[in-house]
């Protein structure tokens, strides 16, 4: 059969890489998979895992500090750091190791080294030690990722000025850390090192942080975290950075906020940038941009049979897209006809509180010729969130006034990042209001929330007072 | 080994069919070659022949929809082989519609919304509730809707793609269902012809056609007196050509070169914008026993007169058969009714959507005419053309006109026009 057999070669071993060479073995191609470093990309190595793995730990500090409340007693509680990285590494190994039986259990051949195309079939790999292959593929599938943008700001290569990669591999907790960027990546870090310890400033060029999600919450998760001890600062940008000789930075400021703050450490955390420039697929006809490879809806380059997904396809850089475009590519390689329906997409955040949302803000659907009707339910009207002591934080759901068509749904609030899932769920299976508030949730959960916000569309909902 | 007799695909675009009519009965011996179902899309009907002759078992009924290459029946060698597929189809994993992808995990229970064993006559609703909500809300018929989920379930996409090609095609109420018979009067109904098929293709086309257009016909006469020589040129070299050149085909090619000039003739309204086609294809209704097709030749300004006969031969041929795919009738942009065929003088054609205008040709017979203050016998033939007042006025069409007679008078520019 090897004769008729497809070959798929695939380019960058993450989420998007990793998810695209699994698919196309299981509809049956021959598949060699590329990876210059470890398996699992930016989300496990370098993102979404080690972070959530440092945030498990600020949690569980946390929790130590409210178990007194529940007549729990403890000694003093101390932060060993060094064990807490090592605890992250091992987390990250165990799921590095895990892809790697996974691809390995699909029968796909991994090359260790860097690809470089040579036609639109041909990727040649020198390894680390020099040796070069020439992998031939039927078809090819890019997956090679995206870096850590960057800022061209005077003093922005002064030591302590890190990327995030570099944020989660530090020795210390900082004394003090100033965050350029207000988004995903920006205030994960920053919840981890100010919970730990650190005095940490954000910093955000837009009015506000998370920009594009709904700004009743971003408002709402801005309180909370200025009430922990950051210092969150918008409309406001770094002009300069200097070394003041002591080993500590001065950064200067303009907008809103006027004057300097001087910290330990610095992060650039505003965003990243696919890496399109990346194994010469220019030279062989594959279109980009500084946003990503253009693609149509299979994912497809301009290049017939070239492919490519993940962060370097852009759009959102979410590892669950990368997945999900992976896939689909796969399966189009394959043959099928698999288009990529990017309308409900879950986003998180995983702050304290977490951030979670799913389709348009509020003010997106109001933009469109709509009427649109508002549901919402704070968490402080949710018994399990009392017994948690979570109570910041609320539920919003976004519907269509004329056929309760869910437009979004936003969560703030403990588990957010899980709730979600719900309403993607809905929205996904294309549930109306009427679906969502009939459904029957479990008592005493969270998840209670987000029925009460949807039946808060038509003020049915039962366990917050009537608005007046 | 009982041979599975599939639902065919009759062109690129064609998803599904649905069954109009068995002409076998269920058990009964058929023939190869023999008619044995007759099925539609939403454009046309097909008489599928047997591939092989054999004791017949009926999967679908009367009235399903299903997709394209779904098992529609069994024909079977022997009786004892019939009873085999018949035990088999009654067991419901065997009736299951063609899935396009395996389940993903193994060992799972599918969803338990199989149709049931006995043929129904619709097919089962699959329906999001948002995608229900806006149906009904818009007043469609979820039936008629093709879902785009998994395993045909209706989004929301679905139907506002209905509600989009209901606004190119049909306005509500349903022609077939709008005249009703008022109750209490005196008439007695004698016979009832079910209005399906092919005629319920016409009546929803023709209907919707005078509901969304502005259609107005001008009509008139000309003179074809060397027109009708030439061709009675052409029979006489018949044997040389090759062919019988008909007065269609010579009209075809006519009309082709006058859209060519007139390119506003040979165009579509789609949403706010007036689409010109490239393409120049010409359809030619064409009557049947129990209805009426449209085949379209295709680039038919390309095309040499002799090309364009063997073409409307062909068509005609299979079109009597019901042979014709989808295809073969898809993609007009303009049309000629030759109404002169069986006598008529004038008529008042009706567009065929989304074309924005339509030739009918009358009876050609001699006349007294006036020639230099001389009367004499000339050739004349009357015209009725429809147009679409949205895209194009009176004197356009006037323009139209006068084009034809100038080829008509000098018809042996036909052989070097281009």
């Amino acid at each position: 059969m090897a004769g008729t057999q497809p070959h798929i070669a695939v380019l960058g071993g993450g989420p998007g890489g990793y998810a695209a060479a699994i698919r196309a073995s299981q509809l049956g191609a021959r598949v060699t998979l590329i990876e210059k470093d470890k398996l699992g990309g930016t989300c496990m190595n370098r993102g979404c895992i080690p972070t959530k793995a440092l945030l498990q730990a600020a949690s569980y500090l946390d929790q130590l500090k409210k178990a007194s409340a529940y007549g729990i007693r403890s000694g003093k509680i101390t932060i060993d750091f060094e064990r807490m990285m090592t605890h992250k590494d091992r987390i990250v190994g165990t799921l590095v190791h895990g892809v790697e039986r996974l691809v390995k259990g699909n029968g796909i051949r991994l090359v260790k080294g860097t690809g470089r195309l040579l036609s639109d079939h041909e990727i040649e790999v020198e390894s680390s030690s020099g040796k070069r292959e020439v992998i031939q593929g039927d078809k090819l599938i890019l997956a090679m990722g995206s870096k850590a943008s960057s800022l061209s700001i005077p003093g922005i290569r002064s030591k302590g000025v890190m990327t995030s990669d570099e944020a989660l591999q530090i020795e210390a907790v900082p004394k003090s850390l100033l965050v350029i960027g207000g988004g995903y990546i920006g205030l994960e870090l920053a919840t981890i090192y100010s919970r730990l310890g650190s005095k940490v400033i954000v910093v955000e060029k837009m009015p506000t942080i998370f920009p594009g999600e709904d700004e009743d919450l971003c408002k709402i998760l801005t309180d909370a975290l200025n009430q922990e001890g950051m210092e969150i600062l918008t409309n406001t940008e770094v002009k300069r950075i200097d070394e003041d000789g002591r080993g500590e930075l001065k950064t200067t400021l303009t907008s809103e906020a006027k004057g300097e703050r001087v910290v330990e450490k610095i992060l650039v955390a505003t965003g990243r940038v696919p890496l399109v420039e990346e194994a010469a697929i220019g030279k062989c006809g594959v279109r980009f941009d500084g946003r990503g490879v253009s693609v149509n809806g299979k994912m497809e380059s301009s290049v017939p049979g070239v492919y490519a997904v993940g962060d370097l396809a852009g759009g959102l850089l979410l590892a669950h897209v990368a997945y999900a475009e992976g896939m689909a590519a796969a399966e189009n390689a394959m043959g099928g006809d698999s288009v990529m329906d990017y309308g409900v997409i879950p986003r998180c955040a995983y702050t304290f509180p977490e951030l979670a949302s799913v389709g348009l803000s509020e003010k997106n659907a109001r933009d469109l010729p709509h009427d649109v009707r508002i549901g919402v339910f704070p968490f402080r009207y949710n018994g399990k969130a009392l017994v948690s002591d979570e109570q910041v934080g609320l539920v919003k759901v976004v519907a269509d006034a004329l056929h309760g068509e869910i437009l979004g749904v936003h969560v703030l609030g403990p588990h957010a990042t899980e709730l979600i899932a719900e309403a993607s769920a809905i929205m996904h299976l294309e549930g109306t209001a009427e679906e969502f508030m009939s459904l029957i949730h479990a008592h005493p959960t969270l998840s209670e929330a987000l029925g009460e916000a949807a039946s808060d569309l038509i003020a049915r909902a039962i366990h917050r007072p009537p608005a007046k | 080994m009982a041979r599975e007799l599939v639902m065919p695909k009759l062109g690129a675009e064609m998803k599904t069919g649905r069954i109009v009519e068995w002409r076998g009965e269920e058990g009964e011996w058929v023939e190869e070659k023999e008619v044995v179902v007759v099925i539609e899309t939403d454009k046309i009907t097909y008489d599928v022949e047997c591939p092989a002759s054999g004791f017949l078992h009926i999967v679908t009924g009367v009235e399903e929809e299903v997709p394209v290459s779904a098992t529609i029946g069994f024909l079977c060698e022997t009786k004892q082989e019939l009873e085999t597929v018949v035990s088999k189809a009654e067991k419901p994993e065997t009736k299951r519609p063609v899935e396009p992808a395996k389940e993903p995990e193994e060992g799972r229970t599918p969803m338990p919304s199989q149709p049931s064993q006995s043929p129904r006559p619709r097919r089962e609703i699959r329906i999001s509730p948002l995608a229900r909500k806006l149906a009904q809300a818009e007043g469609l018929d979820m039936a008629t809707i093709e879902g785009s989920g998994p395993r045909g379930r209706i989004k929301k996409r679905d139907v506002l793609r209905s509600i989009e090609s209901r606004k190119e095609m049909v306005s509500a109420p349903p022609p077939e269902r709008v005249a009703a018979v008022e109750p209490g009067g005196e008439k007695k109904v004698k016979g009832v012809i079910p209005l399906r098929g092919m005629r319920k293709i016409i009546a929803r086309r023709l209907y919707s056609s005078l509901q969304q257009m502005a259609q107005f016909t001008d009509m008139g006469e000309m003179d074809v007196s060397e027109t009708v020589a030439f061709r009675q040129k052409l029979l006489e070299q018949e044997n040389l050509i090759g062919a019988r050149i008909s007065y269609n085909a010579i009209f075809v090619k006519i009309a082709a070169l006058i859209l060519k000039e007139i390119p506003i003739f040979n165009a579509s309204v789609v949403e706010e914008e007036i689409h010109l086609w490239e393409q120049i294809n010409i359809g030619m209704a064409l009557a049947l026993e129990d209805g009426l097709i449209v085949p379209v030749i295709r680039d038919a300004e390309k095309k040499a007169i002799v090309q364009i006969q063997r073409e409307l031969e062909d068509f005609i041929e299979r079109g009597r058969g019901h042979r014709l795919t989808p295809d073969e009738i898809s993609e007009g942009t303009f049309t000629i009714s030759n109404f002169g065929s069986y006598g008529a003088f004038f008529g008042t054609p009706i567009i065929n959507p989304p074309e924005v205008a339509l030739l009918g040709l009358g009876v050609i017979r001699q006349v007294p005419a006036v020639v230099e203050n001389e009367i004499v016998v000339r050739w004349s033939m009357n015209y009725s053309l429809t147009m679409d007042h949205r895209v194009i006025d009176g004197a356009t069409g006037g323009k139209f006109i006068q084009r034809m007679r100038e080829i008509v008078a000098s018809p042996h520019l036909l052989g070097v026009m281009w």
